[in-house]
């Protein structure tokens, strides 16, 4: 039964994206990291290797300066995509809203991952609400494959109407895996040819007005268009009987269409998929209202087509409480919603459902019995981060600590991080608290941290800030050298660009300098004792008459995406008898390796995850842990 | 065949690679694909759970009750996660968890409520299996071989075997096809 030759490939929804700009003759491609969209841009550079193809293919230091590279490369005629995830187009929001207005020239796709649950992120937003208030089409892709033959509509709806268009994959297109069959890639040569346009590259506010005025009539344009699009907006079981209907978009349609088919219903409810929710094709939607009775509105992650509808008295959705307001809609959530509108007196959904209900509630009280342990994420074993985490607690045991986006918003199981709002915000939190208290007379600590890759993305602003306003605190860079939550992405420090190829460094140290930092000092964070005896020098630099802000590098690379270029472990780790239990180390250091045993009443390592780092050794109150002997 | 699998354990157990060997083998035998898994935040040391859903589906998603085979790594994974597990009916098995443990899995209560709900579940000391190949890390291919040895595992041993020749990295190959045998043989 095994095929030879299959046609088919498995890809990461990701990678499938990826694989689509290309296939797409998407010339040039610009990125910031973050979950869930951090795949995309490395299936680029894969795919233009393998094609031979010149795309121009780069990490950019963040959100917005993407964005305006890939719309520049637009300007010139050329067809570009900037990929983020949906927190990074808050952060590229104030180019989008003017682009929407200057419009485009070579097709322009943004892609924005939504996080419905959320997962990864620190909101829930829904980028197609984005797209609403910028007045730029959204597409909204149900699956890989369809996201993958949406970028090619896109383009050409973008190129059309000279705007540019999103694309918005939620976590479970971004994440799925599936197989894809992969098309031919149809390149269109493209030369750089920037024409001057100053009405529009270069508007004034009376521009503007002309502007927005051209964008309003693009958008009625665009929306009859999508009207006759059935690639984009169809109905399934148009001939269905039920007089109850079903509007939905993106994997809320895939995950309806499979509840459906499991409850016993498929075929039972017309199912009108909507691919473009922004600006939304009225017409198709009116009809499709009309001629049921109820209409349920299932979409992620907030409202953006239930808001578009102008009659809502036939509606269902999150506006009249249906649809839950926050979080995923999983087949549990969905199932739910299907059940309490009643669709399950039409099908064979309520014994099932009922029986599932009591035996789920019967798997909570079991489970719920065992008291099983909480698992949040942690840093890993020998990062570099947790000792200097380690280190700032130490020393500044009263201080408030104000962290930001990455693998160090970690620091919070070890409560070294008090705050974490977003990107760039452990700076200008820690600053605004500065001045807070200081304008009170209060002398209170206070200890910022933030990664180095965030650093570039927006920290160096904030940190001009803080020398500028006169704010005094300490400032611990945590460098790992990577961009490392998001898949240790490289990081301008180290000069490599996302195709591996060798750029130019930015080193970090005559940065901070730059910013009017007059304390600086790198330290390596392992070196636990060195790394306190600067965080106390550096406290006191806060402190002193001609002191300011002070700033630590704690620089040791990332454990995972430098494997072969860290230190060697310096030995097998153990734990002696002078163990007392007394869990200091557990709850202090917080290293997964470090584990207590309830029966024997004491640590031990693990071997399987520890890295052999040895911090643990100067951790340990009682002098129990050590390295081995014959282990050196 | 629309078979639905789930993969649970803890970040740092190969769950990863496991999924992928599953989902490539799946695609070479001609058969359509959707799985979703754990990036970012969530695989830093917490939970990872991956799907894969064998045949005509729509959605990535798993719902409860639906899962053919739950592979655990690890018995509180189990725990956390048996709700997927398909119920049997009319007398029949449902789906089947095989999980990574040693003695005392499951406990009583929960063994009973498995009977029960016609769910059957075998406890395989993976772990210490992969310590005798000397690759503490491959208890991920031990499990994907012990559930080839079921007849209704969509996989042959023969399939999975393939599958991970082409997809290990040179250094793991052997040790990976080793694993598999080994499960195997459990």
């Amino acid at each position: 039964m095994e095929t030879k030759n299959a046609p088919q490939k498995m890809l990461l929804g990701n990678q499938a994206i990826g694989r689509g700009l290309v296939e797409a003759s998407c010339h040039f491609v610009t990125s910031y990291p973050g979950t869930p969209s951090s795949e995309i841009l490395p299936a680029v550079v894969l795919y233009k290797k393998m094609e031979g193809l010149n795309i121009y293919a780069n990490w950019a230091v963040n959100e917005k300066i993407a964005f305006d590279e890939a719309l520049a490369a637009s300007y010139t005629g050329k067809r570009a995509a900037v990929i983020m995830k949906q927190v990074g187009l808050n952060v590229a929001s104030d180019s989008m809203m003017s682009a929407a207005y200057t419009g485009v020239k070579g097709g322009f796709i943004i892609i924005s991952s939504d996080d419905p649950g959320p997962h990864s992120s620190q909101t829930e937003q829904d980028s197609r609400l984005f797209a609403h208030f910028a007045k730029i089409p959204a597409f909204d892709p149900s699956s890989p494959a369809e996201a993958m033959e949406m970028i090619k509509e896109a383009f050409e709806i973008s190129e059309k109407y000279e705007i540019p268009v999103l694309l918005r994959p939620s976590l479970r297109v971004c994440h799925a895996r599936t197989n894809i069959s992969l098309s031919p890639v149809k390149w269109i040569e493209r030369k750089a040819d920037f024409v001057k346009e100053p009405g529009r590259w270069a508007a004034t506010p009376r521009f503007r007005f002309m502007l927005h005025r051209r964008l309003n009539e693009k958008l009625k344009e665009i929306r009859s268009d999508f009207e006759g699009r059935q690639s984009l907006n169809r109905i399934f079981f148009p001939d269905a009987k039920s007089d109850f209907g079903i509007i939905a978009s993106g994997v809320s349609f895939s995950i309806v269409m499979d509840v459906l088919k499991e409850s016993g219903l498929e075929g039972r409810h017309s199912v009108l998929k909507i691919g473009t929710p922004h600006p939304l094709p009225e017409k198709q939607v009116d009809r499709f209202i009309q001629s049921h009775k109820r209409v349920l509105v299932l979409e992620e992650t907030d409202y953006t087509i239930e808001l578009q509808i102008a009659d809502k008295s036939k509606l269902h959705g999150r506006l009249d409480g249906s649809v839950p307001s926050e979080g995923e809609l999983t087949p549990e959530v969905i199932r739910r919603i299907l059940f309490d509108l009643g669709l399950a007196d039409m099908g064979l959904v309520i014994p099932k459902y009922k029986q599932s209900h009591e035996r789920l509630t019967e798997i909570d009280r079991l489970v719920g019995g065992l008291k099983l342990p909480p698992r949040p994420p942690t840093l890993c074993p020998g990062c570099g981060h947790r000792s200097a985490f380690y280190a700032i607690k130490k020393v500044f045991p009263k201080a408030i600590y104000a962290s930001d986006i990455g693998c160090y918003s970690l620091g919070l199981n070890l409560k070294a991080v008090d705050t974490m709002l977003d990107m760039g915000a452990g700076l200008t939190i820690a600053t605004g608290l500065f001045h807070a208290y200081k304008q009170d007379g209060q002398d209170q600590p206070i200890v910022a941290t933030m990664g180095d890759s965030t650093f570039f993305h927006s920290g160096i602003p904030s940190l001009v800030d803080a020398v500028y306003s006169g704010a005094r605190y300490v400032f611990v860079l945590l460098d790992n050298g990577a961009t490392a939550m998001t898949g240790m992405q490289p990081t301008p420090e180290y000069g490599i660009l996302a195709d591996g190829s060798k750029g130019n460094s930015v080193p970090i140290e005559p940065l901070v300098k730059a910013c009017g930092v007059t304390f600086t000092r790198t330290v390596d964070p392992y070196e636990l004792g060195r790394m306190m005896d600067l965080l106390k020098e550096a406290g006191e630099h806060t402190q002193k008459e001609d002191g300011g802000m002070a700033v630590i590098i704690a620089r040791h690379p990332c454990l995972i995406a430098y494997k072969n270029q860290t230190a060697p472990a310096k030995g097998r780790v153990a734990v002696g008898s002078d163990c007392d239990g007394c869990k200091y180390c557990v709850t202090r250091f917080e290293c997964p390796a470090l584990v207590y045993d309830d029966g024997e009443e004491v640590v031990f390592i693990d071997d399987k995850i520890c890295s052999g780092c040895g911090v643990c050794v100067e951790v340990c109150p009682n002098n129990a842990i050590y390295i081995e002997e014959d282990s050196i | 065949m629309n078979t639905q699998i789930a993969l649970a354990g803890v970040g740092g157990q190969g769950i990863l690679f496991a999924t992928k060997l599953l989902a490539e083998t799946a695609i070479r035998l001609g058969h359509g694909l959707l799985g979703s898994e754990t990036h970012g935040m969530s695989q830093r040391g917490g939970s990872v759970v991956s799907y894969l859903k064998i045949g005509d589906f729509f959605s990535p998603l798993l719902s409860a009750g639906s899962v053919d085979y739950l592979l655990a790594f690890e018995a509180n994974e189990a725990y956390r996660n048996m709700h997927f597990i398909k119920p049997g009916a009319d007398g029949l098995f449902g789906g089947r968890l095989y999980v990574n443990a040693k003695d005392g899995f499951p406990p009583p209560e929960i063994g009973e409520f498995f009977k029960k709900n016609g769910i059957a579940a075998k406890a395989i000391d993976a772990d210490q299996a992969a310590l005798k190949l000397g690759a503490a890390v491959a208890s991920n291919l031990i499990m994907l071989g012990f559930a080839s040895s079921d007849p209704d595992f969509p996989f042959t041993l023969e399939q999975l075997l393939l599958t991970a020749e082409e997809a290990s990295p040179k250094r793991f190959k052997k040790i990976n096809l080793a694993a598999l045998e080994q499960g195997r043989q459990l």
